[in-house]
């Protein structure tokens, strides 16, 4: 396979003088990581102090009304599958560096789809337990000062808008996504 | 082993690997960065159940077949049978044409036939890929007699 070796010292002839210095590599990956991580830390810290702030409330407010605690509780839910959500994302990616090729995009490709149809089912059940919560919890305070109607409409007509359009958009969105990735690596994996 | 002994090492066969994918300089650069960023943050977790080179290949094609944001600007089409080549071109039209011709096959050929040009044993492809050794082995063959017969109807060698 002479003409094979000539190919292969073609291949060794590519120049690399493009990559960059290993220090300048560190030096984009301490800022990548800083960044990964503010992000990530600053989405579980708004979990956290939601639900710091939740607790609070639960034992400073001494409420009258039933529902004000049950819609405490579902609140708290909702902040509970949402740091669940985020903490569940954080370790599947944690354990994804040691597969084969074919493993990994096997992996990818059932998790993509858990992730849809998880996603739906989580966002859904946390939308209801928050959109309940939210409701019963500003009922109490709404009743004692008569505007009860004007009060419950606008967190009821804010809850639709967000049910009803923002959620689908981002849904749609986020299917198109992943079925465009989905089926790449099906085609991938179609050829291993 | 040192992060930076590990790129001096593994970064110019990722980069060639990843040229092999992309036939883009620009690309191939950002792939070979994105992987050591994945090699520098898993390297703690790596327990030597396989070879470094293996682990720090298997990270560079993942890399290559999840950049889908960028694999919609390639053009996948079918290996060509009558591409034009000036046979007493210069070894970087050569090397141009090598590239043009990996990166139209298809993506795992890619990555395999880019393997082979690094020496990689065909044991420890098989194990990148995931592919049984034997499988590998005839792909290999297929692939490699597809390039030389490309170059040679060429003129090339």
């Amino acid at each position: 396979m002479e003409a094979f070796n000539d190919l292969q010292q073609l291949w060794l002839s590519t120049s690399v003088k493009a990559l960059p210095h290993s220090g300048e590599l560190l030096k984009t990956i301490r800022a990548h990581r800083r960044k990964a991580m503010l992000t990530s830390a600053a989405a579980m810290a708004f979990g956290i102090v939601l639900l710091a702030v939740m607790v609070w409330v639960l034992f400073a407010y001494k409420s009258a009304y039933i529902t004000t605690r049950i819609g405490e509780a579902c609140l708290l839910l909702a902040i509970g599958i949402f740091l669940a959500a985020k903490f569940t994302i954080f370790k599947k990616a944690l354990n994804s560096s040691s597969y084969s090729n074919a493993n990994f995009l096997k992996a990818l490709k059932d998790d993509q789809l858990s992730l849809l149809t998880s996603l739906k089912r989580m966002q859904g059940i946390g939308f209801a337990f928050a959109s309940s919560g939210l409701l019963l919890y500003v009922y109490e305070e709404a009743a004692k000062n008569s505007h009860v109607v004007l009060a419950l409409s606008l967190v009821a007509a804010w809850l639709a808008l967000n049910w009803f359009v923002v959620r689908p958009f981002a849904l749609r969105r986020r299917l198109k996504k992943d079925a465009e990735a989905i089926q790449r690596i099906e085609q991938i994996i179609n050829q291993l | 082993m040192k992060f930076e002994e590990i790129y001096q090492q593994y970064a110019p066969g990722v980069f060639r690997l990843c040229m092999g994918y992309v036939n883009n300089h620009e690309q191939a650069r950002d792939l070979t960065q994105d992987t050591f960023i994945a090699v520098w943050k898993y390297l703690p977790s790596f327990r030597n159940e396989s070879k470094l080179s293996t682990w720090i290949y298997r990270i560079a094609s993942n890399n290559c077949f999840t950049a889908v944001e960028k694999a919609k600007r390639f053009v996948l089409t079918d290996f060509p049978e009558n591409l034009a080549f000036e046979p007493d071109s210069s070894k970087e039209q050569q090397l141009q044409f090598l590239y043009k011709c990996i990166s139209e096959l298809p993506e795992t050929e890619r990555i395999i036939i880019s393997l082979v040009l690094e020496d990689v044993h065909q044991e420890e492809i098989a194990s990148i890929v995931g592919l049984s050794y034997v499988n590998t082995r005839m792909k290999i063959h297929r692939i490699k007699e597809k390039l030389a017969k490309k170059f040679k109807n060429n003129g090339s060698f």
